[in-house]
């Protein structure tokens, strides 16, 4: 099983992931009333003394078994340490214990996911949404599970080669255990928010009263929607943070990378996929006209190369964003090199092309 | 909307347009293993929860047909189709527009599976009406339990059974049929044969290549009517699949007609070897028994007539019940009595039972009957039982003729 899921999930992966990483905080939060112990265990693991971290929380859990924080400040340093079993044993006994909590249901889904269980990833994930319907990280997860999942079962309704070891889904981790969660996502792409508000006091107790009562589950079944209106689902709560973000900035360069590498490899549908339903084609072709050109263009040579340097990000809006760089093309005998500009929009399939023009 | 959501879906091709919401409900893992046992259990087959998932779909319960793809997949991992729609529904959830890793060398797979969806989902739109019977099957005696009835023109067996005379559907399963159709003629043209068999053996899966699953029932095609008409070609069987696949294709064989493991499995409860008819037609009419009725009486009445003509030895009237294009098995075109020497030297008339008679409209075929009855009469105490299969066909004078008849 385990094997047979950490299939090829290149392409799914390439426009979703890239706007879901939040890296493993280097540093643990300090709580402003974590216990002393998880504080001094927060110090060591920033001064990479990860085991004297671990000790001293089992030192201190030892006397106060029930501490939610520490119990899972040391679930996350057992993920540093590479000790997954371990790592998810302590997040499982947490979501048993505190099933108020998502934020251990979304690390044990992560964990599941990056041992390749992803139906248990995803049951884990529908569990932190259950209590906190508007979580945004789990949400983003729970999107990479469900792809990670479609990709799975296609491989295996065309019996494709299951062991291809593709690149796995990079989920996030959330590395603070946060009473309140983050306000549901229509009010976060409203007025963009600072980082989530500092952890209470003794989360465990607050984390009940603080679950909004507001934020309804999205409804089950939304009537079917065209792709653009994908920016409206909670898949993309993420993206309302400050314009050009160092997170947006890495998802557009990498989104570059991944265009021009379809480009290169003549992949047409992979290479049309950046462009967002509104593309709107220079030189007032209609998109049909201008699709059915770019598949003639892009896959009659009998070879590409695309190159992407040094591209400049500016921000448009929460969701808006334009980068200028060099475009070096070259396709059999012929070579390019020009100052390309694309305006982009980021939905809820990652950062996609609304204009493209050469400068 | 029914239609251009599932259309959307599976028919039309892949795209993938739609983010939906997330759904709240926790199910754990051994909790759903759970259910989709519980499915097993309940005799629910994979075919209906594919059914059960297309219908929740269809209503916009995609929730529910997660979870009964999810229990599907479970329980027949290799049940292709299942996991396709089940990795669109996922797809479509996630919300990531490229999220099946789709490339153009798996177009002719997805096409067969999307040719499988339409003939499985299909069906289930045109089922026969409760209470109607299959044209093709007139009469059955009562010592025929059981009868099959593959309809080639909607990938379809049936499985009727026969209780005292009243037949009635009792399983139908998918089934798969030759690359280019039904109608065969010769060996070779990669065609599913239109007639009536019977299977002559069974043979397990592990006798057999791996290819053909659980098991073969070969059948006696080339059969008499096929034999007279020229028709060539072995080796028609009705057999499984391989254990990496749940089903076929709807046309992917060379002419065999091809079930699912355990569908092929539970024939073997019902298919009696030499026994049991099965009937290949190119396409069944489903009909209100009674009309059967006319038609039913006239076969009958020329039946019995050919035997009165039979028992009295009257050699020219017993001539006329055949058909001036007669043909007997020994190639002869006059038909003459059985045990005509034995019948010379007797006087008395002949006490001929005939019973077990089975009457079946041939497939394929204008005005065609199959006559299937055991004959039973003794000659100076000696007995005489044989099986006999007449064909009977409709003269352009509106008689009933035997056009070609055989004994067991």
């Amino acid at each position: 099983m385990k094997s047979n899921l950490s299939s090829t999930f290149k392409s799914a992966c390439k426009a979703s992931c890239l706007t879901a990483i939040i890296s493993f905080a280097g540093v643990l939060p300090i709580a402003a009333v974590a216990s002393p112990a998880v504080e001094e265990a927060q110090a060591m693991v920033a001064k990479g003394d990860l085991d004297g971290a671990l000790k001293r929380l089992d030192k201190y859990l030892a006397s106060s078994p029930q501490d939610a924080e520490a119990r899972f400040s040391r679930g996350l340093i057992l993920v540093k340490l590479n000790k997954t079993t371990e790592a998810i044993k302590t997040f499982a006994d947490l979501t048993r214990d505190y099933p108020q909590l998502p934020e251990p249901y979304n690390n044990l889904a992560v964990l599941y996911a990056q041992q390749g269980d992803y139906e248990k990833a995803r049951s884990a994930l529908e569990a932190a949404l259950a209590t906190h319907p508007s979580y945004a990280t789990a949400h983003e997860n729970l999107g990479d599970i469900y792809a990670a999942l479609a990709g799975a079962a296609y491989n295996r309704a065309l019996s494709l080669d299951q062991n291809n070891q593709g690149v796995r889904y990079k989920l996030s981790l959330i590395s603070q255990l946060n009473g309140t969660p983050p306000p549901p996502p229509a009010v976060a792409r409203a007025a963009p928010v600072a980082p989530p508000a500092a952890p209470v006091a003794a989360p465990v107790a607050a984390a009940p009263a603080s679950v909004p009562v507001a934020a309804a589950p999205p409804p089950e079944t939304a009537a079917p929607a065209p792709a653009h209106a994908a920016a409206a689902e909670p898949a993309v709560a993420d993206t309302a943070t400050a314009p050009v973000a160092a997170a947006d900035e890495a998802a557009i360069d990498a989104m570059l990378e991944a265009w021009a590498a379809a480009w290169s490899s003549q992949d047409v549908d992979a290479y049309l996929a950046y462009y967002s339903p509104n593309f709107k084609p220079e030189q007032g072709l209609t998109r049909e006209s201008w699709e059915t050109l770019r598949r003639d263009r892009v896959s009659k040579p009998s070879q590409i190369s695309v190159k992407v340097s040094s591209p400049q990000v500016t921000a448009v809006d929460a969701t808006h964003a334009q980068v200028t760089f060099a475009q070096s093309y070259r396709a059999d005998k012929l070579t390019d090199k020009a100052t390309k500009v694309l305006d982009l929009e980021n939905t809820g399939s990652g950062w996609k092309i609304l204009r493209e023009s050469v400068r | 909307m029914r239609i251009s959501r599932r259309a959307a879906f599976v028919l039309c091709g892949f795209a993938v347009s739609q983010a939906l919401a997330i759904g709240s409900k926790e199910t754990s893992a051994s909790a759903v293993v759970a259910a989709a046992n519980a499915d097993a259990q309940a005799g629910v087959s994979p075919e209906h929860q594919l059914q059960i998932a297309v219908q929740a779909i269809d209503n916009g319960r995609d929730n529910d047909a997660l979870k009964e793809l999810f229990n599907l997949t479970q329980r027949e991992p290799n049940f292709r189709l299942a996991q396709l729609l089940y990795a669109q529904l996922l797809a479509m959830r996630s919300g990531i527009a490229d999220a099946l890793p789709m490339s153009k060398a798996d177009s002719a797979q997805l096409k067969e599976l999307r040719e499988e969806f339409r003939v499985r989902v299909g069906h289930s739109e045109r089922e026969p009406t409760a209470g109607s019977l299959p044209s093709d099957i007139v009469e059955l005696a009562n010592s025929e339990p059981y009868v099959l009835l593959a309809d080639l023109s909607r990938s379809r067996l049936y499985v009727l059974s026969n209780r005292g005379g009243r037949l009635q559907v009792v399983e139908d399963f998918y089934s798969t049929l030759a690359r280019r159709g039904f109608g065969k003629r010769s060996s070779g043209d990669l065609m599913t044969p239109v007639g009536i068999y019977r299977a002559t053996t069974f043979t397990p899966g592990s006798a057999l290549p791996a290819f053909y699953g659980a098991g073969a029932f070969p059948l006696n095609y080339p059969n008499a009517w096929d034999r007279v008409h020229g028709r060539t070609g072995y080796g028609i069987w009705l057999h499984g699949v391989p254990a990496d696949t749940y089903s076929r294709p709807p046309r992917a064989s060379e002419g065999c007609l091809v079930l699912a493991n355990e569908d092929l499995l539970r024939l073997k409860q019902i298919i009696h070897i030499d026994e049991t008819p099965v009937i290949f037609s190119d396409h069944v009419d489903w009909v209100p028994p009674e009309r059967q009725a006319a038609r039913r009486a006239e076969i009958k009445s020329r039946i019995e007539a050919w035997r009165e003509a039979w028992a009295k030895h009257d050699s020219a009237e017993y001539q006329s019940f055949y058909a001036r294009d007669f043909r007997g098995n020994d190639g002869s075109s006059k038909p003459h009595f059985d045990d005509a020497k034995l019948l010379a030297k007797t006087t008395t008339p002949l006490d001929i039972h005939l019973t077990g008679l089975n009457l079946f409209a041939y497939p394929g075929q204008q005005d065609l009957m199959l006559a299937q009855f055991t004959q039973d009469y003794s000659i100076d105490n000696v007995s005489h039982i044989s099986r006999r299969e007449q064909y009977w066909q409709r003269q352009s004078n509106g008689r009933w003729k035997i056009a070609h008849e055989e004994n067991h």
